[in-house]
């Protein structure tokens, strides 16, 4: 039963920190921007939300396969990412972006612009004042996202069992033991996991509760 | 509550850092993909089989034409049990199986599953055609050889139009068996092998009607383990393998 | 030292704002007056590279800081302008004093802490130096935006709405104030303010805008007395527009009155019946005809108390428009007189603004 919880824990956890770094970058691009194009890549950005895990595994899948080019590339550099933890982590980190960048975004967009606006006249680089003025102000609503694309990972079943299969000890994380159980018929370890799914989830959500209301408050 | 709420955010961040780098989960031995209708047999030669040679052994269960795709797709397995020849052929030609691996270790049957509690009046495969039955499940015969098996049963019999809509498809023979067991379905076929401790009413079906299902094994060509896996096939065709394959209803191949 | 000469020429669309602005100021206040709507944070935010404009040119003394025909266009990086918003735009997650030394090169740090050190004192913030935005009052506030933008040496100090934030009993105090940064710190400042008495008693160059449309720029007293249009002179506060007709070189005729202007306009601006502007702080109120020239009759129709002074608003018999007279409150209560009653008003005739 810790072998499962240990493998979600870390590839949900990778996936998170992946997510983070794409979710940060992305909605920094997109905060404040309109227009057809960025439009486009928001939208495709949040597509894992809305198509089924089944097209999103079967996209990594022929992209990430050892016949792909792609694949092969990766093959020869070592990187194997088809039914192994990696292939979770990837499935996991392209579900929880979108969840990163709305909720980045959202902060980073509510950070006034005049301070912005200032900053940049006091002769400060972009990047600069993104890391000392947006980034800290917009802090509990990137956090609240990181742990909300944590939670989401810890739960990814669908395009995690197309890609990375059902490999006890390797890709079998706890969504994907709980199915296996089930399909054992194996109740009592179903119930086990199921339980201690829905724990986690619970305590997750409530940090993102209370990170949330604190921005409310401020 | 600037202070308690970075401290919050750092506390985060070094667990998410700390999680990612713990090391990489490697093989924990041999890794065989199985087809679901060896779930509990398998179980138990992998136990078996670690005891005495200490060689770890994990599962992969699924039907097997789902893990026959894993395969080509790349899955680092370095056995696959398959409930089929003409797969393992296949990914021998593809060049995914060593050829000379190949053997057949078992033969499984099926049984017609009724849930006890529904009160069916079914005693014998004959009787299925004469009772009414709102749902009846047999595994995917696209991706599963026992689905197949239970196809080529039904349309012999003249039951498969007359039951066609009343099917549902199991992904595999495990989720087939857990819809019965569940309450979900009240019938259908199932391999015998894993039926061995099960509540539900088990009718036997005549093997005249159908050809009972080959099971084959080989060794993957990426395997690295390959001394290791060939030790758990001669497992398998060992008197003990095979001894433990009987007691879960799968007929060895010792016993023609 | 002479403070740099800023010109601007500007042609800018946003949304369905289009703002044309056009002036050349040099001096240590100038400001830019208007009523809301007017442009006047938008031409300050084009200035200070927050905004493009489409068209146009902005060059500060030597520097050229956008040239749309050459393509230049410097980032507010690069353009060495302290700006200060209306309401500050402290960074509430920082110190008083990181909000200051933000600006300052992170890599010199003696060179930070020194300058950081200095504007502290010279604004009497070194008590708050650890303290955050928010626990500031709205004028400490506002010496620390002063503070913030002044540290890098700017080369002009943008200020948008300065005491608009702060309660009345501040702003007198912090005017007083700000009329000593050009010369303490050596550096011209560009406000925006709606408010007349503010851009008067701050700056001594104006730039007048009105609906994005340029007004009329240049020394404050010129604008105030001699407004270039009756659009301007209203924006300006020189409320009395009158339709006269000329009748010699010093005498205009209002209907049946005759009204002598020192000094007489000049020839080339004469036509036969000119527009004029009178402020209303230049008519006199008078409780009987002083034999004066210029004393018209006059009736009292309305009063409005502004504590301080009083704005009337008299009629002259058969003459239209009605004209507002601003008077102090002592020298009406010496009056003695109030809606309803008879009276007489003399125009000061160095104070009749004819329009060109």
């Amino acid at each position: 039963m810790t072998i499962p919880l240990l493998l979600s824990l870390r590839v949900a956890a990778l996936s998170a920190l992946l997510a983070a770094i794409g979710g940060i970058t992305l909605a920094s691009l997109l905060a404040h921007k309109q227009g057809l194009f960025w439009h486009l890549i928001d939208g495709i950005i949040n597509l894992p939300l809305v198509l089924p895990p089944t097209v999103l595994g079967y996209y990594l899948l022929i992209t990430l396969s050892q016949r792909s080019p792609l694949g092969s590339w990766l093959g020869s550099l070592g990187i194997h990412l088809t039914f192994t933890w990696g292939g979770a982590v990837v499935a996991a980190s392209i579900v929880a972006l979108p969840l990163v960048t709305q909720s980045a975004r959202a902060a980073i967009e509510s950070v006034p612009s005049e301070l912005l606006d200032v900053a940049r006249t006091l002769g400060r680089a972009p990047l600069a004042i993104f890391l000392t003025i947006t980034l800290p102000l917009a802090w509990r609503g990137v956090l609240a996202g990181i742990v909300l694309a944590f939670a989401r990972a810890l739960g990814e079943f669908g395009a995690t069992l197309m890609i990375a299969g059902n490999i006890p000890g390797q890709t079998q994380t706890l969504p994907i033991a709980i199915y296996d159980a089930v399909q054992a018929g194996e109740s009592a370890r179903a119930n086990q996991l199921s339980l201690l799914l829905t724990s986690a989830a619970i305590v997750l959500l409530v940090s993102i509760r209370m990170l949330t209301n604190r921005i409310s408050r401020t | 509550m600037n202070l308690r709420l970075s401290y919050f955010s750092l506390m985060i961040c070094i667990a998410l850092i700390l999680a990612a780098c713990q090391p990489a989960p490697e093989s924990p031995g041999l890794t065989v993909a199985a087809a679901a209708s060896l779930n509990n047999a398998f179980n138990e030669i992998g136990s078996v089989f670690t005891a005495q040679t200490g060689i770890p052994v994990a599962f992969s269960y699924a039907a097997t034409g789902t893990l026959a795709e894993q395969i080509r797709n790349g899955a680092p397995f370095d056995i696959f049990a398959a409930a089929d020849t003409a797969r393992i052929h296949e990914l021998a030609m593809q060049g995914f199986i060593t050829s000379e691996s190949q053997v057949v270790f078992a033969y499984g049957e099926v049984s017609l599953v009724i849930d006890p509690e529904r009160g069916l009046n079914i005693q014998s495969f004959s009787d299925l055609g004469h009772i009414p039955i709102d749902r009846f499940t047999i595994a995917n015969p696209k991706i599963a050889p026992y689905g197949s098996a239970a196809q080529a049963i039904l349309e012999n019999a003249r039951l498969w139009t007359q039951l066609e809509e009343q099917l549902i498809f199991g992904e595999s023979v495990r989720q087939s068996l857990q819809y019965i067991e569940s309450g979900e379905i009240p019938a259908g076929i199932l391999p015998n092998s894993l039926l061995q401790n099960s509540m539900l009413t088990i009718i036997p079906i005549d093997d005249t009607r159908y050809e009972p299902v080959a099971h084959e094994a080989g060794i993957l060509a990426a395997s690295p383990n390959t001394s290791q896996a060939e030790r758990f096939i001669q497992f398998l065709y060992s008197p003990q393998g095979q001894a433990i394959l009987a007691q879960h209803g799968l007929t060895p191949i010792s016993t023609p | 030292m002479k403070p740099h000469k800023l010109a601007v020429t500007i042609n800018l669309m946003i949304e369905n704002f289009h703002l044309q602005a056009n002036f050349q100021a040099q001096d240590e206040i100038i400001a830019i007056f208007g009523p809301s709507g007017a442009g006047k944070s938008t031409t300050l935010r084009a200035i200070a590279g927050l905004i493009t404009p489409q068209q146009g040119i902005i060059r500060l003394g030597q520097r050229t800081l956008f040239d749309a025909q050459k393509n230049i266009n410097l980032p507010p990086q690069k353009r060495n302008l302290g700006y200060v918003p209306q309401n500050y735009a402290l960074f509430p997650h920082l110190s008083i004093a990181e909000n200051i030394a933000y600006g300052l090169l992170p890599h010199l740090r003696h060179a930070r802490h020194q300058r950081t050190r200095e504007l502290l004192e010279l604004m009497q913030l070194a008590d708050f130096a650890q303290r955050r935005p928010g626990e500031l009052s709205g004028g400490q506030q506002q010496r620390v935006a002063l503070a913030r933008a002044l540290a890098p040496n700017p080369a002009m100090l943008l200020m948008d709405e300065p005491l608009a934030a702060l309660e009345e009993s501040l702003r007198q105090k912090l005017r007083a104030e700000l009329r000593t940064i050009p010369q303490r710190f050596n550096v011209p400042i560009l406000l925006v303010t709606h408010n007349l008495s503010e851009a008067n008693s701050l700056a001594s160059q104006l730039v007048i805008l009105d609906q994005g449309k340029m007004c009329q720029a240049g020394p404050k007293d010129e604008i105030m007395q001699r407004p270039t249009s009756p659009a301007t002179a209203r924006i300006v506060g020189m409320n009395n527009i009158l339709p006269m007709r000329n009748l010699d070189i010093k005498t205009l005729q209002w209907g049946t009155y005759n009204l002598e202007v020192i000094p007489a306009p000049p020839t080339g601006q004469r036509n036969a019946a000119p527009l004029v502007g009178i402020r209303p702080e230049a008519i006199r109120l008078l409780k009987a005809d002083s034999g004066q020239a210029n004393t018209l009759p006059a009736r009292i129709l309305d009063d409005e108390d502004f504590g301080p002074e009083h704005r009337l608003s008299v009629r002259v018999p058969g003459q239209k428009p009605d004209l507002e007279i601003r008077i102090s409150t002592p020298k009406l209560a010496r009056l003695g007189l109030q809606p309803g009653d008879e009276a007489f008003i003399q125009i000061d005739p160095t104070s009749i603004h004819t329009f060109p």
